[in-house]
């Protein structure tokens, strides 16, 4: 039988304005399908609104057209608190929030009211899952590296207990070593843990890597939906031409 | 009669000699002032003058309801103000006046409510120009910082947000922070009251013949008062303020 997807995006425009008050159409045509069991990649040039439609998914933002399902209802008919604790977001490092280590991963279950005498272990549980050392809890957010910074702030989105986690350009300002952690990371999020991963990235080999399906982007439009391995056949691993 | 009844109007020009000083040290200095001294000294002479005029015409009425008018009218002006400066938050003319009447009903209703100062123009009016000076600064002060806030740390309250904040959380920093810059002057001022700086209010009270201790008395209460209005106005304004930078479907908007 076949899937149903998770996530869907039919059509999808959105226009903004920018400070001077011009209408900009940011998306002009999003289309995505994605599976619940899998990882996906969107990919395309700097601008092309990669972000755009995760913070669309995240509903941070309205799409001006078009259509958004979550698990088959519209994103509209989520109650908007129930929508962002189903679908996590890792922002760009620079999000996390001042102070420690704990006290980031421990934003949403506090939100939540968890019980104090429970604050160390789902601490503890989810700093494991990162692969980062129990002493990193009392650590303040301003002295770990990059690629420390990005498990943390990964670990925060996972405190929530998201079943779909978007990743904006996760590796971005990492170097070789930290970029392969995390990319582990993914892939066991997926397997083991069952997430959703829909991810951002510039590199077309990291998404062969690690993405069972990608989506094209180009000046706000999907040109491609399918494997990285049939898109890379068709059209070759240099991506300038997009 | 005492000294400030006997000012005559020759006394008055003779202190132009003290702005001449100033006029010829900018010449010296070629600072460029000249042109704004000149107008500054004509518009302080003219806008007291009918100030004076003003009051002395409010004085003579002794009416509740012209007191009122007053007040109420002091406090349009200061909106008008602190929503001009406050101008990069959606809605300030209406925020600022919100804050700047509500604190200005509370806290001159309690003054004269509790019997502390009478409800008469001599005594309420100057107190309600202080009040009213005074929080028109804190609240565009808390409104513009809080403004910068959201601003600059857009990324951790779409986190927030996107962690199942709501927008009250999620902004709570940027207010804690809008609050704080703006009682900062207030508590600060009221720490070196006396040693450092003797207030004006304080001073005219001796100069117009009071003893020290009775004008100390009257501003121990003027103090509290200019203490615990701006908080009032502050926390107003922060209040209404953040709403404007989220919609209904929890999204910051900025
Ligand atoms: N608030 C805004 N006002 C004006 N233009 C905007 C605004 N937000 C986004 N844009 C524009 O929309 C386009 C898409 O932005 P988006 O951030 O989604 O691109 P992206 O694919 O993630 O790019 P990158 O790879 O550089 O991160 C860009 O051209 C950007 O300049
Ligand atoms: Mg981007």
């Amino acid at each position: 039988m076949a899937q149903d997807p998770i996530i869907m995006m039919n059509h999808v425009g959105l226009i903004k304005t920018d400070h001077r008050g011009r209408m900009i159409s940011v998306l002009k045509d999003i289309k995505l399908s994605v599976l619940s069991t899998e990882i996906h990649a969107l990919i395309g040039p700097s601008g092309s609104g990669k972000s755009s439609i995760l913070r669309l998914l995240n509903r941070l933002e309205e799409a001006t057209s078009g259509d958004i399902y979550i698990e088959g209802k519209t994103i509209g008919q989520w109650q908007v608190r129930d929508l962002r604790n189903k679908i996590g977001f890792v922002f760009q490092e620079s999000s996390l929030f001042p102070g420690t280590v704990m006290d980031n991963i421990l934003y949403a279950p506090r939100i939540r009211g968890i019980k104090k005498s429970k604050e160390k272990s789902v601490a503890k549980e989810m700093i494991a899952m990162v692969g980062l050392e129990e002493s990193f809890l009392d650590k303040e957010i301003t002295r770990l590296s990059g690629g420390e910074k990005q498990r943390v702030n990964i670990a925060r989105t996972l405190a929530a207990k998201p079943e779909i986690i978007l990743l904006d350009e996760p590796t971005a300002a990492l170097d070789p070593a930290s970029t392969q952690t995390i990319e582990q990371l993914i892939l066991n999020l997926n397997q083991e843990y069952k997430k959703t991963i829909v991810f951002v990235s510039h590199n077309m080999q990291q998404v062969k890597r690690l993405s069972h399906h990608i989506a094209v982007i180009k000046q706000g439009e999907t040109i491609y939906q399918g494997t990285a391995e049939d898109f890379i056949e068709q059209h070759g691993e240099d991506m300038s031409f997009l | 009669m005492n000294y400030m009844e006997s000012i005559t109007t020759g006394q008055v020009l003779l202190a132009l000699v003290l702005v001449c000083i100033a006029l010829y040290l900018s010449f010296y200095f070629k600072v460029n002032l000249e042109k704004d001294i000149l107008v500054a000294t004509i518009r302080a002479f003219l806008q007291l003058m009918l100030i004076g005029y003003l009051l002395t015409f409010i004085f003579n009425l002794k009416s509740p309801i012209y007191t009122t008018v007053m007040i109420f009218f002091m406090a349009g002006i200061a909106t008008y103000h602190a929503g001009k400066r406050g101008e990069a938050v959606q809605g300030s003319y209406w925020i600022s006046g919100i804050a700047i009447y509500g604190t200005t009903i509370i806290t001159i209703g309690i003054l004269s409510g509790f019997g502390i100062i009478p409800y008469e123009p001599q005594m309420i009016i100057p107190v309600a120009g202080m009040v009213i000076g005074n929080v028109m600064n804190a609240a565009s002060l808390a409104l513009m910082r809080m403004h910068d806030e959201l601003k600059d740390k857009q990324n951790q309250i779409e986190a927030a947000l996107s962690l199942g904040a709501s927008p009250r959380q999620a902004a709570n920093p940027a207010i804690q922070k809008a609050i704080q810059i703006s009682m900062i002057p207030v508590i600060d001022r009221a720490k070196i009251v006396g040693i450092v700086s003797l207030p004006g209010g304080m001073s005219g009270m001796i100069l117009a013949g009071a003893s020290p201790l009775a004008a100390v008395r009257f501003q121990v209460i003027i103090m509290y008062m200019l203490l615990g209005s701006p908080f009032l106005t502050v926390g107003i304004a922060v209040a209404l303020g953040y709403r404007q930078y989220f919609t209904k479907f929890m999204q910051l908007k900025l």
